[in-house]
């Protein structure tokens, strides 16, 4: 188990920068997730760690001794991959006992290990199988149970569940913390799925153009975005976002197609500029009688309901605002009040940078 | 669907599998089935194409006893084993290794796999007439090189041990290329994330050869392999133009043999028996060969 | 990337250099061979630089000094009737080997495993063995010497290399293409003909390829069944060995012309052969 420092990391795909400039140090037994869109060079980054692409510039350490130069057989890394990583020809037993074997441990260290390992992902019934008689779980467990089973420096994992059916998926994301947490190994974990990431992270990296654009608990990116695509990529339904423009004493929306009173704090960070407000739409409900601040008068679009959660959307403009109600909102009765929680409410910049002011941090 | 093309009439999967595979069938059993039954019968025969007026001499067994008791045919067996043997192992040896490292990503290798193939491209009776010219004893280009180096000239052709050399040297100058084509297609077949997932699991690169990348190679190097050996073994067109089977006999194939008897002779029973002979050996091994491989492809 | 970046490229440097003067030394020999006069092949030490002497390209063709003479007119001939067979052979194996495959590939019948072996059989036989009936049986039919008969015998020994390779093809296409169209009112056959085809064009292509590679350099059967009029350029070639010994200028020339057009087909098809190669094996053995 190991400290992983990535400083400046950058790679160039002849003009291609598919990663510009990450700095990022992961904690002894840390589960960091990568998050992002695809080709935003997470798993260049994450194949950067492994020592399967070079870097054009920057440097990798492990434990503060950089690892650049070594190739990936000397950095003692393990790595679990998407669809094969569990050789064909071998059986699930030989595999486990394949990097052991290369490093010519003795027989009875190797096969003390595959009985740990084994017990510890349950892996007794198929182990004399071969990796094509095995569903797709499975078969990432035996994946999983060859990689930790060398006591790597660091877990790399490339998108490893979603060759998975969607309700096996779920219970391997939680053995899969539980594990991670139990064996303590430092682990690195790629993914575009906002809810795993969610569910796993101890921390995570959100990336976009090859940059990263936020790191934090996955509280911390849900509830204070640093800017308008970390509001955007996390969480779901997808933040709303709509551009605000300060008129006398309040605001007016999506160029004039509403107005609405925010507190003074918000009005402050508005200044005279033209900028986006985010909400999600969880701090958008319908309320009996206009409150003080961001009320809005309007008529719901869409009403969907899921049991108790009511989303409705409504128009403000070009824009279209989604919101959630905790009771009943009924479509074409006309008009409805919607009210912003001011208190959740994100002000950027129209390059998409977080305002903030000087009193809230 | 208004726009569904007018058919016909629809053929049913099972008319239309007998339209596809009929021509095929058709030939195989004029061309291969027909043949050796008509061989079959012919090698219980004495009789030659020559002279049709005279009636053939049933023999019954004869012609196979004739043969099978013919010490020259038995060396005829022994040499084209030898040479099968030493041509598919040079063979397999030099085609893995060049595509081994064919594999390296470098700036003008797919042309060289190209040039690479020329040999096999090239008319198999012009191979055998271009290494007759080079093995020249006085002035042939590999005696030149060879004195070049000091060493002493060999007389090539004319020299039981040293024909044999030649004749591998050639064939596997030929047939090589083969090799070399289809360990690349082989290896390009193993998936990326194998050769990562070996990299990581830090197994030095002779090791993972040897564990990984041959042993997911195994089913093609086995038809590869299968077809190599069967070519060797019939092989002709190259021993016509390179040694005519000579010096003497010495490197006379069975195959060029019954070319031979057929043909130089026309004592067409006997030559129908040793046919006979010639194609159970082959196929037999062949089916053995071709179980083997659908049991491989089946446990991978 | 499957060798360590770092490694030494001096080793596959040294073993494929050495390969190489193995493998192109011969047709480097052969080209400069084929533009020496008589008098050049023979020296010693061989000349690396000479007069240019076209000699031999002349009696392939037919063309210049050699123009009229019966030898080249022979040559012309069976350069002639090679280019006839070659194709016909090629287009008749790759047709009928494309059906073949198809069916082998999507139907399942009685024997089919049986069929692809004897269609395989095709490429093990021995010519010689074989062609002890075929002697007899093309005097019978009257194909003797004629460029009809080495048509048959150029599809038949093309045919299982055709299906093997087709059927290969065909596994990779998805069943689904046919199961679609199905489903969209069209015929199996339509399907085929317009969906699965031309998704394998380059499987057409890379068979041809073969198919002519072999059927352009074919001489045990031609040498037995053609005896004047039929003759192929190999046949032509063997019998170059004459009375005044070997035409050694002349056989060179005419490696080269043979190796041409193969070589050009080859460089058209070659994203496409390695594919072909595997059989269809790489996409059952890959997971």
């Amino acid at each position: 188990m190991a400290r992983v420092e990535i400083r400046d990391l950058r790679v160039h795909f002849g003009d291609v920068i598919a990663v510009d400039g990450v700095n990022l140090d992961v904690e002894d037994g840390e589960f960091v997730v990568f998050l992002g869109p695809s080709g935003c060079g997470k798993t260049t980054t994450l194949r950067c760690v492994a020592g399967l692409e070079s870097p054009t510039s920057g440097e990798i350490l492990f434990d503060g001794k950089t690892v650049t130069q070594l190739d990936s057989m000397n950095r003692n890394v393990a790595m679990v991959f998407q669809f094969i990583s569990l050789y064909p020809h071998l059986t699930v037993r030989q595999n486990i006992a394949f990097p052991l074997k290369a490093r010519r441990l003795p027989k009875a260290v190797i096969e003390e290990k595959i009985q740990w390992v084994s017990r510890i992902f349950d892996l007794a019934e198929i182990l004399d199988l071969r990796p094509g008689r095995l569903p797709p779980g499975a078969r990432q467990k035996a994946a999983l149970a060859r990689s930790v089973v060398r006591d790597p420096n660091v877990l790399l994992l490339d998108e490893p569940l979603s060759a998975i059916d969607e309700q096996f998926r779920e219970e391997m994301r939680w053995e899969l913390r539980h594990l991670q947490k139990e064996l303590g190994v430092t682990s690195i974990y790629v993914t575009h799925d906002q809810r795993e990431a969610m569910s796993l992270a101890d921390r995570i990296v959100l990336m976009n153009e090859g940059k990263i654009v936020q790191v934090g608990a996955p509280a911390e990116l849900f509830n204070d975005p640093t800017n308008q695509f970390s509001g955007f990529f996390i969480g779901s339904p997808a933040m709303n976002f709509v551009r605000a423009r300060r008129k006398g004493e309040k605001a007016a929306l999506a160029e004039g197609a509403a107005t609405i009173a925010l507190p003074d704090n918000v009005m402050q960070l508005m200044g005279d500029q033209e900028v986006l407000l985010g909400i999600r739409p969880q701090h958008v409900a319908t309320i009996d009688r206009e409150a003080e601040f961001g009320c809005v008068r309007t008529t719901p679009s869409q009403v969907n309901s899921v049991g108790r959660e009511h989303w409705f959307d409504f128009q403000l403009g070009d824009t279209t605002i989604k919101g959630m109600s905790q009771s009943r909102v009924a479509q074409g009765t006309g008009e409805i009040i919607a009210r912003l929680d001011v208190e959740h409410l994100h002000v950027f910049d129209l390059k998409g940078e977080r305002l903030r002011g000087e009193d809230r941090s | 669907m208004s726009n569904t093309p007018q058919m016909p009439r629809e053929l049913s999967d099972r008319v239309l599998c007998g339209i596809f595979i009929m021509p095929t069938l058709g030939v195989l059993l004029l061309m291969v089935a027909y043949p050796f039954i008509s061989l079959l019968y012919y090698s219980s025969l004495s009789f030659s194409v020559l002279r049709p007026l005279v009636p053939a001499r049933d023999m019954g067994l004869l012609n196979y006893e004739l043969l099978l008791t013919d010490p020259d045919l038995w060396q005829r067996f022994i040499f084209t084993g030898k040479f099968v043997f030493l041509t598919v192992t040079v063979q397999f040896i030099l085609g893995i290794t060049v595509a081994y490292y064919l594999q390296r990503d470098f700036r003008a290798r797919d042309f060289i796999f190209t040039l690479f193939m020329l040999p096999m491209m090239l008319c198999p009776i012009v191979v055998g007439f271009l290494w007759r010219y080079m093995f020249n004893s006085e002035w042939g280009i590999v005696n030149v090189i060879i004195a070049a180096f000091g060493g002493t000239k060999l007389d090539w052709l004319g020299v039981a041990d040293n024909a044999i050399i030649a004749v591998v040297i050639a064939d596997a100058w030929m047939w090589t290329p083969f090799v070399i084509l289809l360990a690349t297609a082989a290896f390009r077949g193993i998936p990326k994330n194998l050769h990562e997932a070996a990299s990581i699991d830090g197994v030095s690169a002779a090791y993972r050869f040897f564990r990984i990348t041959l042993p997911l190679s195994m089913p093609i190097l086995l038809i590869a392999l299968l077809l190599r050996l069967i070519d060797a073994f019939k092989q002709y067109d190259l021993f016509f133009a390179l040694t005519g089977g000579g010096p003497g006999a010495e490197t006379m194939t069975v195959s060029f043999e019954v070319g031979k008897i057929a043909f130089k002779y026309f004592y067409t029973g006997q030559a129908s028996a040793l046919a006979v002979i010639l194609l159970i050996i082959i196929v037999g091994l062949s089916m053995v060969f071709v179980r083997y491989l659908n049991n491989v492809g089946k446990e991978q | 990337m499957i060798l360590k970046r770092n490694s030494p490229f001096l080793i596959p440097a040294i073993v494929l250099g050495i390969y190489m003067i193995y493998s192109l030394g011969p047709i480097f020999w052969l080209v400069l061979s084929s533009l020496k006069s008589r008098q050049d092949l023979f020296t010693l030490p061989p000349k690396l630089f000479f007069t240019p002497d076209l000699s031999g390209y002349e009696a392939v063709f037919g063309i210049g000094a050699a123009k009229d003479s019966a030898a080249a007119i022979g040559l012309v001939q069976s350069l002639y009737n090679s280019i006839i067979v070659s194709i016909a052979g090629t287009a008749l194996a790759t047709i009928l080997g494309t059906l073949a495959g198809y069916a082998c590939s999507r139907f399942r019948f009685v024997g089919r495993d049986d069929f692809m072996f004897f269609a395989l059989s095709t490429r093990m036989i021995p010519p010689t063995a074989v062609l002890v009936f075929y002697h007899v049986m093309f005097a019978k039919m009257g194909l003797s010497d004629t460029v009809s008969g080495l048509i048959i015998v150029t599809t038949f020994i093309n045919l299982g290399l055709a299906t093997w390779i087709m059927k290969g093809f065909f596994d990779g296409v998805p069943t689904a293409v046919e199961s679609i169209a199905k489903v969209n009112g069209y015929s199996r056959f339509y399907a085929f003909r317009k969906f699965v085809l031309p998704m394998v064009r380059g499987g057409i292509a890379a068979t041809a390829g073969f198919c002519f590679i072999f059927a352009w350099n074919e001489f045990a059967f031609s040498s037995i069944l053609s005896t004047t009029k039929a003759k192929t350029l190999p046949v032509r070639l063997s019998s170059a060995m004459g009375s005044t010994g070997i035409e050694w200028t002349q056989i060179c020339a005419a490696g080269v012309v043979l190796i041409v057009p193969v070589a050009i087909f080859f460089y058209l098809i070659r994203r496409h052969i390695l594919m072909g190669m595997t059989f269809g094996v790489l996409g059952k053995a890959g997971h």
